[in-house]
C-alpha cells in the first residue's frame, strides 16, 4: 500500500456515510476519506480542485437517489467535467434500490465501472478499492 | 344511404307506373240487393278472366269485412240517387286474389223517377293502396330507426333559401311544435336568428363552410359541434350533409343529424378512466420504489450497523455504533408510518364530502403548530372571501393544508420574515385555495418535474423523507382535483389545489 487512495462518497445518507467510513477505517489500508451530501456539492469540489491530483478523489461512490442533483443528472455534469481533471476518476454508482432498471442503466451508462446494491459490506469495499483481486 | 335510394327508387317507379298506367274502369248495372243484370266487358281486369257475373249477385264477390259497407252504400244510392260518396273495398277475384276497387254507385231512374236498378262504377286502385302501404311502412320504419339512432333529417332549399326539419330532428333540438322553415342567405349562411339560439356563431360560421365546400366539391361531409337545446340542455350533434344537383345547378342541401352526446359522454368518461389508470400506475410504480428505496434503505444501514458491532470489542464504538442503530430505527419507524398513511388514503374509496370553512380549518391548524409559529416568529394570512366553504371531505383537506403550511414552516428563508398567505378562489369557475410562503424556494426548472414524487427531497437542512408532497398529491388527485406549484429560489413558493376538476369536467 504505497499509494493514498482517496475515495469520495456522494451520498445524502447520514448514517450510510457513518458506516461506509467506519468499514473503511478496519480496512487497515491508508485512505482518505470525503463525503458530499448531494451531487451539487461534489461537483462544486470537483470544479474546485480540478487541476489538484492530490485532493481529486481516485474513486467516487455515487448515490442514485439524492436531493437537489440526483445520481444520474450528477453522472450528466460530471461528464463535461470529466475531461477537465488532472486524473482518471473510477465512478461506482450505488442505490439501496433493488429496481433492476437502474442496474441496467448504471451498467449501460459511460463511465460508470459498476453498480452497486446497498449495503456496501466491507469485502465489496475491499474490491472497489483494488485491494482484494 | 345507398340501400335507402334504391328502395325509394322502387316505390317511385310504382307511382309513375301507376299514373301512366290508368286501368279501365268497369261497369255494372245490378238491383238494389246486387244482382248483376249487365257487365261492361272490362270486367275481366277486376275480377278475373272468364268471370261469370251474369245473374250472380255483386255483394258476392265483395270481401266479407267489406260487405256491410257495399250493402249500405247500394241501400243510399236507392234512396238518395247520386249523392252518395263512393267507398273503396275489395273484390275477391276468380282466381283468389283480392283487388282494391274504388266503388262508385248512382241510382238509374225510369221517367217518373222511379228507381230501376243501380249503375256502379269500379276502378281498380290496388296498386295506389299498396305503394301508400308501403309508404307508410317504410316510413314508419325510418321513423324508428331514426329514433333508435337518435337521428333526424333536413333539407335545405338552395333556391328558396329555405330549411325543412323532419320531426326526430325537432325531437333532437327539443323543439316542440312545427314550425315555419328555418331561413338562409344565398352564400348559405343562417339568417334565421332562432338558429343561434342553438349554437355559437363560431360553430354556424363553420357549418356554414362546410356547408359550401359540399356544394363546391358534391363530396357529401360530416362535421361534429355541442349545441344548446330548445330547453337548454347541453348536447353534441354529428352533422352529415350531401348535395342534389337539377339540371341547372345545386338543388338541395341534404343531411342527417345525429345526437351523439352519450357517445361523447362515453368518450370523455373513458377519457377520464385512462387518466385516473394512468396516476394509479403511477402512484403503484411509487410504491414499488417506496419499498425498493425508501423503506430499504434505513434497513440496510441497520444492518451494516450490525455487522460493524459484530467485531467491535471497544465499548466506546459500541455505544456509538447503538446510538446510530436507534437514528436508523427511529428513520424507519417514521417513513413506515408515513407510507402507511399514503397507503390509507390511497385505499380510501368514498370519503364523505361535507361544506368546510376554510379560514376554521386553517385557524385549527395554526393552533396546532402554534409553537412552530411562536419560535420562527412566522405570521399567516388568510382572505377566503371570494370562497368562504369549499365541499371536502374534511380530514383530507386538513391534512393536504396541514402539510403544505408545516413545509412552508420549514423551509423559511433565513432573515426573512415568514409570511404565510392561505388564499381561497374561483378559477374558471371551479374553488382553489393557494398556499403561499416567503421561503427558500425551488429551482422548478432542475426539480419540477420531480417535486411531487415519492422520497424526494429538495433541502440540505429539513428533513424530508420526500413522503409528504406525494401524500398531498395522492389526497387531492384521488378526489379529483389538481395540485400545482409554482417557485423560484429565494422568491418563496405557492401550491395551488384546485379541487374537483375532473368532476365539473363531465358533461352534464
Amino acid at each position: 500500500m504505497s499509494k493514498q487512495l482517496t475515495i469520495a462518497l456522494v451520498d445524502d445518507d447520514r448514517i450510510y456515510q457513518f458506516t461506509t467510513e467506519r468499514m473503511l477505517q478496519r480496512l487497515d489500508a491508508d485512505i482518505r476519506f470525503l463525503w458530499f451530501k448531494d451531487g451539487e456539492e461534489a461537483l462544486g469540489y470537483l470544479q474546485d480542485h480540478a487541476l489538484d491530483d492530490q485532493a481529486l478523489p481516485d474513486i467516487l461512490i455515487v448515490d442514485i437517489n439524492m436531493p437537489f442533483l440526483d445520481g444520474w443528472q450528477f453522472l450528466d455534469a460530471f461528464r463535461s467535467l470529466r475531461p477537465d481533471l488532472a486524473k482518471p476518476v473510477d465512478i461506482y454508482m450505488v442505490s439501496s434500490s433493488t429496481d433492476d432498471r437502474d442496474m441496467q442503466r448504471a451498467r449501460s451508462t459511460e463511465g460508470v465501472r459498476d453498480y452497486v446494491e446497498k449495503p456496501i459490506t466491507r469485502e465489496k469495499l475491499a474490491v472497489i478499492l483494488g485491494l482484494h483481486d | 344511404m345507398a340501400a335507402f335510394q334504391h328502395r325509394t327508387t322502387e316505390v317511385a317507379k310504382g307511382l309513375d307506373h301507376f299514373l301512366t298506367d290508368q286501368p279501365l274502369e268497369v261497369i255494372l248495372l245490378h238491383g238494389p240487393s246486387g244482382t248483376i243484370h249487365f257487365a261492361s266487358h272490362t270486367a275481366g281486369s277486376i275480377f278475373g278472366e272468364g268471370a261469370t257475373l251474369s245473374k250472380s249477385s255483386l255483394l258476392d264477390r265483395i270481401h266479407e269485412n267489406d260487405r256491410e259497407r257495399v250493402h249500405t252504400l247500394f241501400t243510399d244510392a236507392t234512396l238518395h240517387g247520386d249523392r252518395v260518396p263512393p267507398v273503396t273495398v275489395r273484390i275477391l277475384r276468380s282466381d283468389g286474389e283480392i283487388r282494391w276497387v274504388v266503388l262508385f254507385t248512382v241510382a238509374v231512374k225510369d221517367s217518373v223517377g222511379k228507381v230501376i236498378e243501380l249503375h256502379s262504377t269500379l276502378r281498380d286502385v290496388t296498386q295506389q293502396i299498396v305503394l301508400r302501404e308501403r309508404l307508410v311502412e317504410r316510413e314508419t320504419l325510418a321513423h324508428m330507426t331514426n329514433v333508435l339512432a337518435k337521428v333526424g333529417g333536413w333539407y335545405a332549399e338552395i333556391d328558396s333559401g329555405r330549411l325543412y326539419w323532419s320531426d326526430e330532428l325537432r325531437q333532437i333540438y327539443e323543439v316542440d311544435e312545427q314550425h315555419a322553415p328555418f331561413e338562409f342567405g344565398s352564400d348559405l349562411t343562417p339568417t334565421d336568428d332562432r338558429l343561434a339560439a342553438f349554437f355559437t356563431p363560431e360553430d354556424l360560421a363553420r357549418m356554414r363552410a362546410v356547408a359550401q365546400q359540399v356544394v363546391a366539391s358534391n363530396e357529401p361531409q360530416t362535421l361534429e359541434l355541442p349545441m344548446t337545446t330548445a330547453k337548454g340542455h347541453k348536447r353534441y350533434v354529428r352533422i352529415f350533409m350531401s348535395v342534389s344537383f337539377d339540371g341547372v345547378g345545386p338543388k338541395r342541401i341534404y343531411g342527417a343529424t345525429q345526437d351523439i352526446t352519450e357517445i361523447k359522454q362515453r368518450e370523455s368518461e373513458l377519457t377520464r378512466l385512462v387518466r385516473e389508470l394512468t396516476i394509479q400506475n403511477d402512484r403503484l410504480e411509487e410504491f414499488g420504489h417506496l419499498v425498493s428505496h425508501q423503506l430499504r434503505a434505513p434497513a440496510t444501514n441497520i444492518a451494516s450497523i450490525v455487522s460493524l458491532l459484530d467485531d467491535t470489542t471497544d465499548a466506546d464504538e459500541a455505544r456509538s455504533l447503538v446510538g446510530k442503530l436507534g437514528e436508523a430505527a427511529e428513520l424507519l419507524r417514521r417513513t413506515l408510518d408515513e407510507a402507511g398513511n399514503a397507503i390509507r388514503v390511497h385505499r380510501t374509496v368514498a370519503p364523505e364530502v361535507e361544506p368546510i370553512y376554510v379560514r376554521d380549518v386553517v385557524l385549527g391548524i395554526k393552533t396546532q403548530l402554534a409553537q412552530t409559529f411562536e419560535d420562527l416568529g412566522a405570521s399567516l394570512e388568510i382572505d377566503t372571501d371570494e370562497v368562504p366553504v369549499v365541499h371536502y371531505p374534511r380530514v383530507y383537506l386538513e391534512t393536504v393544508l396541514r402539510h403544505l403550511i408545516s413545509n412552508a414552516l420549514r423551509f423559511a428563508q433565513q432573515g426573512t420574515p415568514i409570511i404565510i398567505s392561505v388564499r381561497s378562489m374561483l378559477h374558471e369557475g371551479l374553488p382553489v385555495i393557494e398556499v403561499s410562503d416567503t421561503g427558500v424556494g425551488i429551482d422548478l426548472s432542475k426539480h419540477g418535474n420531480r417535486m411531487f414524487r415519492l422520497g424526494t427531497t429538495f433541502h440540505r437542512q429539513a428533513s424530508g423523507r420526500g413522503l409528504g408532497l406525494f401524500m398531498v398529491r395522492t389526497i387531492v388527485e384521488s378526489l379529483g382535483g389538481e395540485i400545482d406549484v409554482e417557485s423560484a429560489p429565494n422568491q418563496g413558493t405557492t401550491f395551488r389545489l384546485s379541487l374537483h376538476r375532473y368532476r365539473a369536467e363531465e358533461a352534464e
